[in-house]
């Protein structure tokens, strides 16, 4: 090997290692830089900038001639042999005398120092970089800024309770599936359901919905909060409907047997369903006894419709004169939460007549009510006033029309009164009830003066229809066991006469009427005057309030989720806040014109004499 | 040789032509002095933007001797207060607003224990007004008969009251001490219930309730009737016939007081009451109508009613209730009888009219309240109000500029005249070429 | 024209009996002739002199603010009856609840609650404390409700029932249940109570002297 090729050998390993050291420097200046929160390219320039400088700084390896040098600068002996040797034009000359000499030299031992002071230090900066990298905190690592000057900084963190999924587990026994919302802003749910939300970046957290009423779950991530209702639905209780018997009824002969039927539906499931009756036995003070029992009852596997029918021989109730036997239906839910719901059909009650009240107390099925004649003659009523209060200002055609349709319902009426009569006469086998025929009588001339489009002269006779169907309906309805005639007190003769003297105690004030409303409207007006100034308060308050009207007035809740959803979008709130604003108080009174009287009130039907 | 004409009156001729041609000129050029110096009219028509502009350029760039503005709304304050400092820099201002609309509008505490506020707004008849507050819009009504009024429970800030394009703005501006109420009648559902009303209203009651000569049901003492203790005393029957003097007095000196049921018959009281009283209405056989309840009561009539008296509510045709001034006090004649079978429904308020009678008891302290505060006494005390306020825009805006003038009666000046420079001009020419014609022909004629 | 105070209309106080459906609503028939006679003998109140019967069902209960239920046998409303008694009670009526048999778990007794649950709620019935206006209005009662002759000679359960049950409006009593069986101990001709030492009817004023006046 000549001195040339030594010295060029030496000269590679120098670029290696000062390229190599380059390396180095830069990666742990761009290190540094990541950690300072440096963007990408900034790190990559200035990691650029290091590494170039630093080949800069070594350029003298890339010279023969300076790498030569270098070697005589370790090798002071060598007296300027190499440098010469390496020059073209003596190097074949002086290669075969340098040469042995250089071989002789340790050049290692600079070498290998060059390495170290070159690459060591680089290395230790590098590893010095990577360990901060490591250990120092993420959020310092975001931006140049500290950590207590982080609200610039933490701005930038994603919010992680948006979006918000919720998944709503109704509980076991009603057999219902999980329902999964998106960013609710409502959950609604059965009262024992289980509720999980999961939010962004993974988070979940479980609760369960005990209560009844609505409440807000407020969910804090660093400075971002959220508000969701939570509104538990309870569960109804059936609704059972008895179908048979249709009526009470008053027996002569106990045969045969009762017929009983309801119809029983739940909004989860039914659990179980029966009737269940009283026997109520004996007369008078201290004399009465009772049994009770049930019939038709059975489980049932969460059905929501029900048609309960059972046939039960008179017989087995074991019933004597005087006896009378309640029965009703009854089922419950499936509701092992809080439950379970019982519902409750009407009653109807079968009586067993005397043989001593035959003669005064008709004993077939009770007679058909009145009450719907009754209603339609009180509707008819008030329209015939109406047209009456009218009849000056009326033209005499359409008087003649309008009179004639009332006349029709009049006609209705009396047939219906008729029909009536025909059955609890058997079609005329006894006598009908005089306050029947008199009402019949009554809208005979009711129906024939409206004809002749009469109102005014029309009402009398329906007043006293109507009066005897009241009497009728209470007389009639109810079975009267020698009911005995009032004692009528002479009032005159003992008033002030009683040997004892009371003394009248103050009266205590009571309370004013509280509103569900008042503290809501309180809250109202408060979120209003914030809407400006600080709209994340007015949307809080504007979500409490939704959730505390839902139950108390869900027209008004859904005027406030309007609004709420209105802020959230940015549109304009005030039409959903005016709609809210309108239930919550009463419709103000308006007058239309100057009154003569300033402290003027509106009254129910104001009309001026 | 020469005319006497030609001697004397020609010469004459020439020094009056030059000397009218001398006087044109002079007055000329005095004219075109005047008219350099004289600052131009303008004039501004629209809305508020374009008179704030038309305001701005007159108060800066310009420096009009005289403005014309003609309105399509009624300017805000500022704007009106602006026009009307322009005379002051020596800008004569007229005005015009064919279409702007006399609104006015009133803002008076009612004298109940819920803070209600009634809102008095005079308008055109027929004209559609809007009432809001600083939440919003509250109600509308279509006016007539000079105005509408409309009362309402709770209000923020001030109240604006929009007429076509004017808006009216009032405030509350006094405040009111709620003073309780007395009454009187036996133990008696009337009595009861007519308590009971007042109560839950949040009215505070005193009452004596008549029930035996061991003593009577007291509530609050009744020893002193006076506008200090009471805003309105009440009576039912005639178990307040023996305190009428003192109820006399105490209305005479400015309280409010309610003659009701059979009350509304005693002759005790008939001197203070709007009238007498007639044969008793039987209630109607087919009980309670829901729609309009206190027509289905049973009433004592008022008939012979004083001349001042005012008839407040009818029913059947009847005036069933009045009211009359008596010194400083009010009375009120109630002439229905157990109005108590309103609140608790009675027989005629069937299934079918759920709707209407699902909040009996609500309407019946609603309109005895109402009663109880269109008489009762209670002293006012003005309270501050925040906010510009302008109760009658359009009056303050005549106040301000004066009456409205449309802009083809503004006389302008006779020196304006354009044309009278040129009149001038043409004298002097004129005057200038006869008297040099004159000299040109004076040796030949 | 006019009328002088005294033939002014002024309706008297009206003792009625509630009607039911499902009951011996007319077990104790003498009772108010009875009240009414005291309400003459203690008190200024005007008072018709006989009582009157109105359905629960009709809306005739509302025309009497004060009414009287009692009777043996099992009470089962109907819905008209339910509705009607509901509205009766928040409009504010008065209606006294008496079990004509005196007893703890009778038919009365059971059935009754079980309606005034499902009306007003299950916990409605509140026990009326011995300080209450009612039993001071007029007469005082220092002990509270007085003990009839039912449960002093054991008819019924044995039992002194020692308070009332109230359902309340308000801060005002709208219902009152009693198991005292008042319905037997005055169920007698108003003639005979000049024979008494004590008038057991005095509570009775009470009741209808807090139902007018409070």
């Amino acid at each position: 090997m000549t001195v040339r090729d030594s010295v060029h050998q030496t000269q590679r390993a120098l670029e290696l290692l000062f390229a190599f050291g380059a390396v180095l420097w830069a990666a742990a200046a761009s290190i540094a830089l990541l950690i300072a929160g440096a963007a990408a390219w900034i790190v990559i320039l200035l990691g650029a900038v290091v590494f170039l400088a630093l080949l800069w700084r070594a350029r003298n390896a890339w010279s023969l001639e300076r790498v030569a040098l270098w070697f005589e600068e370790r090798a002071p002996e060598l007296r300027y042999s190499v440098v010469t040797a390496v020059d073209p034009r003596y190097a074949s000359i002086l290669d075969a005398t340098v040469g042995p000499i250089l071989e002789r030299t340790d050049i290692a031992r600079a070498t290998r120092r060059t390495v170290l002071r070159s690459v060591a230090p680089a290395g230790a900066a590098l590893l010095l970089a990577f360990a901060g990298f490591l250990i120092v905190p993420h959020r310092v690592r975001i931006r140049g800024t500290s950590v207590s000057e982080h609200a610039g900084a933490l701005a930038i963190l994603p919010n992680r309770l948006n979006p918000l999924t919720a998944r709503v587990t109704p509980p076991q026994y009603a057999r219902l599936g999980t329902v999964t919302l998106d960013d609710p802003s409502t959950i609604s749910g059965w009262q024992g359901s289980r509720v999980q939300l999961t939010g962004r970046a993974g988070w979940s957290q479980s609760l369960a919905m005990t209560d009844t009423a609505p409440s807000i779950l407020r969910l804090h991530d660093r400075q971002y909060t959220r508000d969701v209702i939570i509104d538990p639905h309870a569960d109804q209780p059936p609704t059972v409907t008895l179908r048979l018997p249709d009526k009470d009824t008053t027996l002569r002969f106990v045969t045969g047997n009762l017929e009983l039927a309801a119809d029983i539906t739940d909004d989860i499931g039914l659990g179980r369903a029966q009737f269940e009756f009283i026997v109520s036995s004996g007369e008078g003070e201290g004399n009465f006894t009772f049994r009770e029992g049930t019939f038709g009852a059975r489980k049932l596997d969460a059905e929501r419709q029900l048609h309960l029918a059972v046939t039960v021989p008179f017989a087995s109730l074991k019933l004597g004169e005087g006896d009378r036997v309640s029965v009703r239906a009854v089922a419950w839910d499936n509701n092992t939460y809080n439950g379970p719901g019982k519902g409750i059909s009407e009653t109807r009650t079968i009586r067993v007549a005397r043989k001593s009240e035959y003669d005064t107390l008709s004993v077939n099925r009770a007679p058909p009510s009145a009450d719907t004649a009754m209603i339609s003659l009180r509707m008819l009523i008030i329209a015939t006033e109406k047209l009456h209060a009218r009849e000056a200002k009326t033209a005499r055609p359409e008087l003649i029309s309008e009179s004639g349709k009332l006349a029709g319902q009049s006609e209705a009426i009396r047939r219906k009164i008729q029909q009536i009569i025909n059955e609890t006469t058997g079609g005329g086998q006894i006598a009908p009830d005089t306050l029947l025929t008199t009402a019949l009588g009554a809208m005979w001339d009711a129906s024939r003066e409206l004809m002749i489009a009469s109102p005014g002269t029309a009402l009398p006779p329906m007043y006293v229809a109507y009066k005897a169907l009241q009497i009728l309906r209470n007389t009639k309805r109810y079975y009267i066991r020698g009911i005995q005639q009032p004692i009528i007190v002479n009032i005159e003769r003992v008033r002030l006469t009683g040997a004892d003297t009371g003394h009248a105690t103050p009266r205590g004030a009571r309370s004013a009427e509280r509103s569900n409303l008042d503290q809501i409207r309180v809250a109202y007006a408060q979120a209003v005057q914030l809407l400006r100034a600080a709209p994340d308060s007015a949307a809080s308050m504007l979500m409490l309030m939704r959730a505390a009207s839902l139950r108390v007035s869900p027209p008004l809740a859904n005027a406030l989720g309007d609004a709420i959803a209105a802020m959230q979008s940015g549109k304009d709130v005030t039409p959903a806040l005016l709609r809210a604003r309108r239930l919550l108080e009463s419709a103000p009174s308006k007058l239309d014109s100057i009154p003569p009287w300033s402290g003027a009130w509106e009254s129910p039907r104001r009309t001026p004499p | 040789m020469r005319s006497l004409a030609n001697r004397f009156g020609r010469p004459a001729l020439e020094w009056t032509l030059r000397a009218s041609m001398l006087l044109a000129l002079a007055s000329a050029l005095w004219l075109a002095i005047h008219v350099l110096r004289e600052r131009p009219a303008a004039t501004a028509r629209g809305g508020p933007t374009a008179v704030r502009a038309a305001l701005t350029r007159w108060s800066t760039v310009e420096t009009p001797e005289r403005v014309h503005v003609a309105f399509d709304s009624v300017p805000t304050a500022d704007v009106r207060d602006w026009l009307a400092a322009l005379p002051a820099a020596r800008t004569r201002i007229s005005w015009e607003g064919a279409a702007l609309t006399a609104t006015a509008v009133a803002v008076e505490p009612v004298i109940d224990p819920k803070r209600t506020t009634r809102v008095w707004l005079a308008a055109p008849a027929g004209s559609n007004a809007a009432i809001s507050d600083s939440m919003g819009l509250i109600d509308s009504v279509s006016a007539r008969n000079g105005g509408a009024v409309i009362t309402v429970g709770d209000v923020q800030g001030s109240i604006r009251g929009s007429v076509g394009g004017t808006t009216a703005s009032a405030a509350r501006s006094d405040s009111i001490s709620v003073k309780p109420v007395l009454v009187f009648g036996v133990a008696y559902w009337e009595t009861k219930f007519v308590v009971a009303a007042l109560e839950e209203y949040g009215w505070r009651v005193d009452a004596r309730f008549g029930l035996a000569p061991s003593g009577d049901v007291m509530q609050g003492a009744v020893a002193t009737i006076d506008t200090s203790r009471y805003a309105a005393v009440i009576a039912l029957d005639s178990s307040a016939t023996k305190y009428a003097s003192r109820i006399a007095d105490y209305v005479r000196s400015g309280g409010g007081f309610i003659a009701a049921g059979d009350a509304a018959a005693l002759p005790a009281f008939a001197a203070m009451l709007p009238g007498a009283a007639g044969t008793v209405i039987p209630e109607k056989p087919s009980g309670l109508d829901s729609i309009a309840p206190l027509q289905s009561l049973a009433l004592i009539p008022i008939v012979q009613l004083k001349r001042e008296a005012v008839p407040m509510e009818s029913a059947n045709g009847q005036t069933a209730v009045a009211a009359v001034r008596v010194g400083h006090g009010r009375v009120l004649q109630v002439g229905y009888l157990d109005t108590w079978r309103w609140r608790m429904g009675g027989t005629g308020a069937e299934a079918g009219d759920s709707a209407a009678v699902a909040d009996l008891p609500r309407a019946h302290r609603s309109w005895w309240s109402g009663m109880v505060s269109s008489v009762a006494y209670a002293p006012h005390w003005s309270i501050a109000s925040n906010g510009v306020l302008d109760p009658a825009p359009l009056a303050t805006l005549v106040g301000a500029l004066g009456e409205a003038a449309p802009q083809s009666r503004v006389r302008s000046t006779r020196l304006g005249n354009p044309r009278l420079l040129a009149a001038l001009f043409v004298l002097a020419i004129v005057s200038m070429l006869l008297e040099v014609a004159s000299r040109r022909l004076r040796g030949k004629m | 024209m006019g009328i002088s105070a005294k033939n002014a209309p002024m309706k008297p106080f009206t003792f009625a009996t509630a009607i039911y459906e499902s009951g011996d609503w007319e077990s104790a028939q003498k009772l108010p002739s009875n009240l009414i006679d005291s309400i003459a003998r203690y008190t200024a109140i005007p008072v018709a002199p006989t009582g009157v019967n109105v359905a629960l069902a009709t809306t005739e209960i509302f025309d009497h603010p004060f009414v009287w239920l009692t009777g043996h046998l099992p009470v089962r409303f109907n819905s008209k009856e339910r509705e009607n008694l509901e509205h009766f009670v928040r409009r504010g009526g008065f209606i006294v609840i008496d079990d004509h048999n005196h007893d703890i778990d009778g038919q009365f007794h059971k059935t009754t609650h079980e309606e005034l649950a499902r009306i007003f709620g299950a916990t409605s019935l509140r026990p009326i404390p011995k300080n209450h206006d009612v039993y001071s209005c007029f007469f005082k009662f220092k002990d509270g409700p007085p003990t009839t002759t039912q449960e002093l000679n054991g008819w019924g359960d044995n039992l002194v029932h020692k308070e009332l049950f109230a359902v309340m409006n308000g801060n005002r009593i709208g219902l009152i249940y009693s198991s005292k069986d008042y319905s037997s101990e005055w169920d007698f001709e108003p003639d005979t109570k000049r024979f008494m030492e004590i008038d057991p009817t005095r509570f009775g004023v009470n009741l209808i002297v807090y139902a007018l006046t409070r």
